[in-house]
């Protein structure tokens, strides 16, 4: 080895391989310098632009603090419409593949008249009176809720009652659905409660609006010697689609 | 006016209880004017290219001077060579070379005889010029600066046991191609 080494000096030390001088190197070293320094400059720009940009587009995705409803829009009017929870929680933007626009609007919130009895509302546009059959389909939905995976509660669900989704815990399918009795399955406006239950009728009139209100279906779950055990399942229907949007 | 080091430096200024000491622009041109032929030919011998060892040395005497602006240097030349083979060892590794340049060297043009310029020195630089960008800059500084692999390892700021194991497989891989055309040789 000691033979090719000696060969390897003589070929890296041969004289015969020298480079010419450059005559006035300085300039050229500045020039390189600058152009180093200039290089450095953008990207680092480039970068900081790029931070400053997803900052804000994760601040921007973040819920709206100081109200009570995240990411709400200002009143019921269905033109002031935002997102409701669009990226927030993972929960499927506005438009997403599977939850078209029409079907799935953003939320709006709910009237100052509301005194907070309602935290989102669903928007008023594309809501029709549900029709005679949406006994079975309420229901289905609410055996849906109770059993299903969060994907098929969202698609059950306006998005007025997704935050709530987003903070419920779904694991395996439970195997059979409720077995509870159902006290009340009719429109809204005709449900009339005894013994001091609170009617969600008036909450959502004077949240939601009358014309929403109108346009709910409200299914009352539970024993009819325990009203304060009852469940409350309020359903809007857009466009044919039965939704959830409010549970008490 | 302060000398530090073996270089003059200027104190610009007191940062806390210390002196900030940073040498001038025309120290450091003082500096590339006896290093330059030095460093040229250091490049040379890393590269195997005359345009790539120019390349590399104004790359990395335009970074020295950003950083000579900054801070004080002790040893500009090695410091200037530690980005060069770093920068080599970068660069070369992100670029495929589809074709691989061989020159003969500058000074050969006036031998006549062909024969006579293809001597044995060329024929192991064509050899190393076959070698990877890592495997070369380990073979340089260890035969041709005579460094040590404690040494290479931290010009290069890898292991030494990766310097051991580069150096290996290098002069494996020479011996390799070396060897066929010591044959033919003979044969002649």
């Amino acid at each position: 080895m000691s033979d090719l080494e000696d060969r390897i000096r003589a070929a890296l030390n041969d004289p015969r391989r020298e480079i010419p001088v450059w005559p006035d190197p300085m300039p050229r070293i500045r020039r390189v310098a600058r152009r180093q320094t200039l290089k450095l400059v953008l990207t680092s720009a480039i970068v900081a632009v790029v931070a400053v940009i997803g900052v804000a587009a994760f601040v921007k995705s973040l819920p709206a603090a100081g109200n009570g409803s995240p990411g709400l829009s200002g009143g019921p009017s269905p033109k002031a419409t935002r997102p409701a929870t669009s990226g927030v929680d993972g929960l499927p933007a506005v438009g997403a593949p599977g939850y078209p626009a029409a079907i799935y609007p953003p939320a709006v919130r709910p009237r100052p008249a509301g005194a907070g009895a309602v935290t989102a509302c669903p928007a008023p546009i594309g809501l029709v009176r549900p029709p005679s059959s949406a006994r079975a389909t309420a229901i289905a939905l609410i055996d849906l809720w109770e059993t299903g995976d969060r994907a098929a509660a969202l698609r059950a669900a306006d998005r007025a009652i997704w935050p709530v989704i987003a903070l419920r815990t779904y694991r395996a399918p439970k195997p059979r659905p409720t077995t509870e009795p159902i006290l009340y399955a009719g429109p809204l406006k005709a449900a009339h409660r005894n013994f001091g239950v609170p009617n969600p009728s008036a909450w959502i009139s004077s949240s939601c609006g009358a014309a929403t209100a109108e346009r709910s279906y409200l299914v009352v779950t539970g024993s009819q010697n325990e009203p304060a055990l009852q469940g409350d399942w309020v359903f809007a229907d857009r466009a044919g689609h039965l939704l959830l949007y409010f549970r008490y | 006016m302060t000398t530090c080091g073996g270089l003059s430096a200027v104190i610009v200024g007191v940062v806390g209880k210390s002196l900030v000491l940073v040498a001038s622009e025309d120290q450091f041109a003082e500096f590339v004017a006896g290093a330059l032929p030095r460093l040229l030919r250091f490049g040379y011998v890393l590269t195997g290219d005359v345009a790539s060892a120019e390349d590399l040395v104004q790359t990395a005497l335009g970074r020295s001077l950003r950083a000579w602006r900054l801070r004080r240097i002790d040893d500009p030349q090695a410091f200037v060579k530690r980005v060069m083979v770093n920068s080599y060892a970068t660069w070369y590794r992100s670029h495929l070379r589809w074709e691989v340049v061989i020159p003969e060297p500058l000074n050969s043009l006036t031998h006549e005889n062909h024969a006579e310029r293809i001597d044995e020195r060329d024929v192991v630089w064509r050899a190393l010029s076959k070698l990877p960008s890592r495997q070369r800059a380990v073979i340089v500084l260890r035969y041709y600066e005579d460094l040590s692999e404690h040494d290479i390892a931290d010009v290069m700021g890898i292991s030494v046991g990766t310097v051991k194991s580069q150096s290996a497989r290098a002069l494996r891989r020479l011996a390799d191609v070396l060897a066929p055309i010591e044959v033919t040789r003979r044969g002649d």
